[in-house]
This record gives structure tokens, sequence and C-alpha cells, in this order.
């Protein structure tokens, strides 16, 4: 019973020090679009990761990256669009409908 | 209270215009029926913007007006069927309503650079009013949580719309 603990508790620290998941984290990748802000403002993934912009708004949205890399076009209210970031670099990005929101992408 | 509601429909109206005094704020159905006229408003005016527009970024603007109140309504009207809410016409919305139509005749004569400026600026003016409203008198007066909640979530559509005709206004002088 000890070393099974023993053996739970090792793997807990090994997930920890790893930065395993915790419900406090928000997992990269995933940006919501809330109040006219994309939330986060930036974000970071790895190459080859997919990336998920949900719409939390009432009126539609476009994630459109400022060198035209990605451009989600329209994205429906309660709706979610989804890319695969498969070129390395910082894509500054808005919405081609709002021009006042704004974010970033870093992919690693 | 009253004050906001005469400072929205003034700016509508292009005009002062008294109100009908009003003892206390709107109820929900009053304030579903300002909602939606507020709405039904500036969604004629970008109709006749988008048909006498001069500048693309101020035709953009006008379609975007038309999409994103369209679709504020739209949620609006979809929560007030849910409640088993009437909306109830009252002073407030019927000015905005009559605001509008004057504002639609108003610019109606104008062309090119000179109607831009005249819509551009009467959007600045009616979304700052709208908001001013929002905060002091709708989202206050609101009863239904729900209700409370649409407008709290309409607010930033409002508010995005606001900097966005300042920026257009700016590039227009």
């Amino acid at each position: 019973m000890i070393r099974i603990a023993g053996a739970v508790c090792s793997i807990s620290l090994l997930l920890a020090a790893a930065g395993g998941p915790s419900p406090a984290t928000r997992p990269t990748g995933s940006i919501a679009i809330r109040n006219f802000v994309f939330e986060p403002t930036t974000d970071t993934v790895r190459v080859g990761q997919s990336v998920t912009f949900r719409n939390h708004d009432l009126v539609p949205h476009t994630a459109t990256a400022d060198n035209r890399k990605f451009d989600s076009a329209s994205i429906a209210a309660d709706s979610t669009w989804r890319f695969t970031a498969r070129q390395k670099g910082v894509f500054t990005y808005h919405c081609s409908f709002h021009p006042t929101m704004r974010g970033t992408l870093v992919v690693r | 209270m009253k004050t906001a509601l005469l400072s929205l429909s003034t700016l509508l109206a292009g005009a002062v215009v008294a109100l009908p005094a009003m003892a206390q704020g709107p109820t929900d159905p009053q304030i579903a029926a300002i909602v939606v006229a507020a709405n039904q408003a500036d969604i004629n005016n970008g109709r006749l913007a988008v048909r006498q527009g001069h500048d693309t970024q101020v035709k953009a603007f006008a379609r975007q007006m038309i999409t994103d109140h369209s679709a504020v309504n739209a949620a609006a009207v979809k929560l007030v069927t849910k409640l088993h809410v009437t909306p109830e016409a009252n002073a407030t919305s019927k000015q905005l309503t009559d605001g509008g139509v004057a504002n639609v005749k108003a610019l109606t004569p104008l062309r090119g650079a000179a109607f831009d400026k005249a819509y551009i600026a009467n959007e600045v003016a009616y979304h700052q009013a709208v908001i001013d409203a929002i905060d002091k008198t709708l989202i206050p007066s609101a009863q239904n949580a729900e209700l409370k909640a649409l407008l709290v979530q309409s607010r930033p559509a409002f508010v995005a719309h606001l900097e966005h005709a300042k920026q257009i206004q700016a590039s227009l002088k």
C-alpha cells in the first residue's frame, strides 16, 4: 500500500515538474472571442498545433492575419473556426469587421 | 435617467425634443421596445449609407452596422420570445423611431463626401448616446437577469462601433 502510494506520489511530482495540466491553465491554441476581444490577446502554439477561435459574441467576427497567412472569413455567433499552424512566426491578426479587435499568435 | 433618455433621442433627432416625464425607469417590456427601436434606427441609417455612401470604408461600415444591429435585434427578439415578454412601445422607443426617420430624411439629399461626413458624424453621436443610455438607464432598470445580461453583452458592440466610427471620421477630415 505504501509502495503504491509512493509510486503515485512520484508520478504526480513528475507530472507537475513537466508542467502537467492544471485546472487554472487555459490550453494554448484556444482563443475565445468575447466582448469584442480576443482572449488571450497573445497566444503561443507549436508548429503543427491546431488553433481554435470560438465566437461567444452576438455578432459575427473574423480572425484575419495582417499578412493574410490565415483568414477565418466570417465566424458566426456561437461558432468555431479551427486551423493548423503550419508556419513558425509571429502573426498579428485582426477582425476584418471590427478593426479595433487585434491579437497576436506566436507559432514556435 | 430622464436626462440619459433625452440625450439619446436628442442626438438621434438632431434637435432638442422634449420627452414626456417618466417618474421611473423603463420596465422590461419598454426596454425591449427601446432596444429594438434603437437597433432598427441604425439599420435604416446603414441601408441608406450602403446606397448613398461614397467612401469604401463608409459603405463597409454601413454594411457592418446592418449586420451587427440585426444580430443584436435577433438576439433580443429571441430572448423576449423565450421570456414571453411583449415589447411595449413607449415615448422613448417612439422618439427613437421618429428620430431615425427624421435622420434618414435629413441625410437623403446629401451626396459624396458631404453624405459620408454627415452619416459618420451621426454614427458617432448615436453610438455614444446609446452607450450612455445603456449604462445610465437600460442596464440599471432591467429587472430580468437575462435581459440585463443581454444588454451587458450588447454593449461592447456599441463601443466597438463608436471607436470604428471615430477612426473613419478622423480619416475623412
